[in-house]
């Protein structure tokens, strides 16, 4: 299904009946992604997944998104569709949305899950610091001694080279998206948050780092945190029983309370 | 470091073949970059393999090739680090080491517990069932009566011993005759797959039958026959909070799959499913679905299995009233399909298994297996020989 919001079209997928779960897909996923986790939920719950901006089949924004960008079209969802009592899930990227949701705690929001999710800015590590600066000065040399396409040329192959997996997936407005979301740090936030977090980490992440998990946990006052072991950056992919029983218990608790 | 998966396969099984595609599927769907596999193979007589020669399915067209090309084992030892270790027989007495043991040993030898003893004396984590629930998922006859036990729906049955059926032929044909309507089938109480089964829609078929069962197993059990009979699969994954996977239907042009019509002539999965009419996810109501997911987590709780295994259900078409028939615990293909059709994919499904793997090992270790006694210094007098 689609539905319009601010100019844009958007994806989602709407599934079982009960009280709602919004489902937050990872950067570079689609409403798919969580798939395991709503094909679960959607026999207890209405699960509601959809497709953010810039992914999967919904419209890529004009201009490059914010965090904040982002966070307003959810919303807009949301009210869109009437959804009352609902509990967000967000995995990494989506974890960021749903963070700057929870933080402006909505009435209807009853619980959030938040599965390896960004939000909290890294310091750089050295290895990252000597990648940045070799790329800096390659450019610098790049820009002095070539012209035209040829410049260009080198300087996406440098980019390539250089850049993270996620940026290098993405082109042109997206590219922009990632820089400005990924250099939010919502670490403010967390403290602001007064609904009854759920917090779920793979012990093994490489991509987000554990230490994310406890400095969450540690910030969101109502909030509980569950560490997998031997799981990444996707623990429901790596331990979905686990996971699942997990989610079904806190939302039981949730929802029990209602 | 990546973590060095055993992976055991074949052995004294009429499944042998297939157990052997389930370990090449295994093999090629496991994660590399997570993942070291060292194959471990045991022939039809019990001799272990080790070698890459045992990686490739095309080397299994002629068994008899194998044990030149790969190295026997000869010892399988614990090191100080509780990781097993291999000694092959070649002359430089070539030392492997793993970390968990993965076994897609089908049927006897394997899936019915027997070779899960091996690890669980050496103490080393393994995916899937232990010794007991492979045991109970194997003997189809104590795997009824923990059903029954357990209320789980389950068609009328009875069962003998072989001996019985020599001396007292006419008294179980009598009595058979008096439980159980024809048709019934007959069936090998251990073996998995169809192998050794017969339909029997009048006396003279039910003797032919005994007279094949009884080659397979000691035990030989009659089950009523559903008319009308529409096949459901589930699967599930997990250990003490196990899930559900999708159902699905299997349509077989015959009266049953037999062993034929099940393994042989069908070379990938995909091809497999097509022929064998395989319908993912079943078309049935969501309601039956979710009675038969419930009854699914039911049955894997009852043999109190662990990691995954697969549940066949019987279904009557016109009454839809559903009955469980038995219990894989090393399911064809690991079901992987079903978990696909879950939102799972192959790699991930191994995963899964290996950290549920984890999970029993860390919990199993907690145990108290010693207490300090005193019981063997007591003066041994004391005990009296009766």
């Amino acid at each position: 299904m689609f539905v319009e919001i601010d100019g844009l079209k958007i994806f989602y997928n709407v599934e079982g009946n009960g009280n709602p779960v919004i489902l937050l897909h990872g950067w570079g996923a689609n409403s798919d992604s969580l798939f395991p986790i709503s094909n679960y939920l959607k026999k207890i719950y209405q699960t509601i997944s959809l497709d953010l901006p810039g992914f999967g089949k919904s419209d890529i924004p004009l201009n490059s998104f914010s965090g904040d960008d982002y966070k307003n079209i959810v919303l807009n969802f949301i009210n869109l569709l009437n959804l009352k009592n609902y509990v967000i899930i967000g995995h990494s990227f989506g974890g960021r949305i749903a963070i700057r949701i929870a933080k402006e705690n909505p009435d209807e929001l009853k619980g959030l899950i938040l599965i390896d999710s960004a939000g909290i800015r890294e310091k750089k590590t050295t290895k990252q610091k000597i990648s940045e600066n070799t790329f800096k000065f390659l450019k610098k040399i790049t820009t002095k001694l070539f012209k035209g396409k040829s410049r260009e040329k080198i300087l996406d192959k440098l980019r390539n080279i250089f850049g993270s997996v996620d940026y290098k997936s993405q082109k042109g407005v997206m590219r922009d998206t990632l820089v400005k979301v990924v250099n939010e740090d919502l670490t403010s936030f967390l403290k602001e948050i007064k609904v009854k977090t759920l917090i779920i980490w793979g012990e093994k992440d490489k991509e987000l780092s554990v230490k994310h998990a406890y400095i969450m946990y540690e910030l969101i006052q109502n909030s509980k945190l569950i560490i997998l072991k031997n799981c990444g950056h996707f623990p429901y992919l790596d331990n979905l029983p686990k996971v699942l029983s997990t989610i079904e218990s806190f939302l039981e608790e949730v929802y029990g309370n209602i | 470091m990546k973590k060095r998966i055993g992976l055991f396969f074949g052995s004294k099984s009429v499944e042998h073949e297939i157990s052997i595609i389930t370990a090449m599927q295994v093999l090629n769907a496991i994660d590399k970059e997570k993942y070291e596999v060292v194959p471990i193979y045991i022939d039809k007589s019990g001799k272990f393999f080790t070698g890459d020669y045992l990686k490739e399915i095309k080397n299994f067209k002629n068994l008899s090739l194998i044990p030149k090309n790969s190295q026997r084992i000869i010892n399988l030892k614990l090191n100080a680090k509780n990781k097993m270790i291999f000694e092959t027989e070649s002359i430089f007495n070539k030392k492997m080491e793993i970390d968990i043991a993965f076994s897609t040993i089908h049927g006897t030898y394997g899936e019915d517990g027997k070779i899960h003893g091996i690890f669980e004396m050496l103490n080393i984590p393994y995916v899937g069932a232990d010794v007991a629930s492979s045991a109970l998922g194997m003997d189809k006859v104590l795997m009824k009566e923990i059903f029954k036990a357990n209320d789980l729906p389950i068609v009328n049955h009875l069962w003998i011993k072989r001996d019985e059926w020599e001396n007292k032929k006419d008294e179980i044909i009598k009595n058979i005759e008096e439980k159980i309507k024809y048709p019934l089938f007959v069936k090998p109480a251990n073996l998995g797959s169809s192998i050794g089964i017969t339909k029997a829609y009048d006396r003279e078929n039910l003797i032919y039958g005994v007279e094949i069962a009884k080659f397979y197993d000691r035990k030989i059990i009659f089950e009523q026959s559903i008319e009308n009979l529409r096949e459901i699969n589930c699967s599930v994954l997990g250990n003490d909070e196990p899930i559900a996977s999708v159902c699905e239907e299997v349509k077989s042009n015959k009266d049953f799959l037999d062993y034929e019509s099940k393994y042989k002539s069908k070379p990938k999965q995909e091809q497999i499913l097509k022929k064998f009419g395989h319908t993912i996810p079943a078309d049935i109501s969501d309601i039956k679905t979710k009675e038969i997911q419930e009854l699914a987590i039911k049955t894997f709780k009852a043999i109190d299995c662990k990691g995954i295994a697969r549940i066949d259900f019987l279904m009557d078409e016109t009454t839809e009233k559903v009955y469980v028939n038995e219990i894989n615990t090393m399911p064809g293909a690991i079901s992987f399909y079903l978990w696909q059709a879950s939102g799972i994919s192959f790699p991930n499904l191994i995963d899964n298994l290996i950290n549920l793997a984890y999970e029993i090992y860390e919990d199993k270790n907690k145990n108290i297996t010693s207490i300090d006694s005193d019981v063997l210094l007591q003066d041994i007098k004391e005990v009296k020989r009766i």
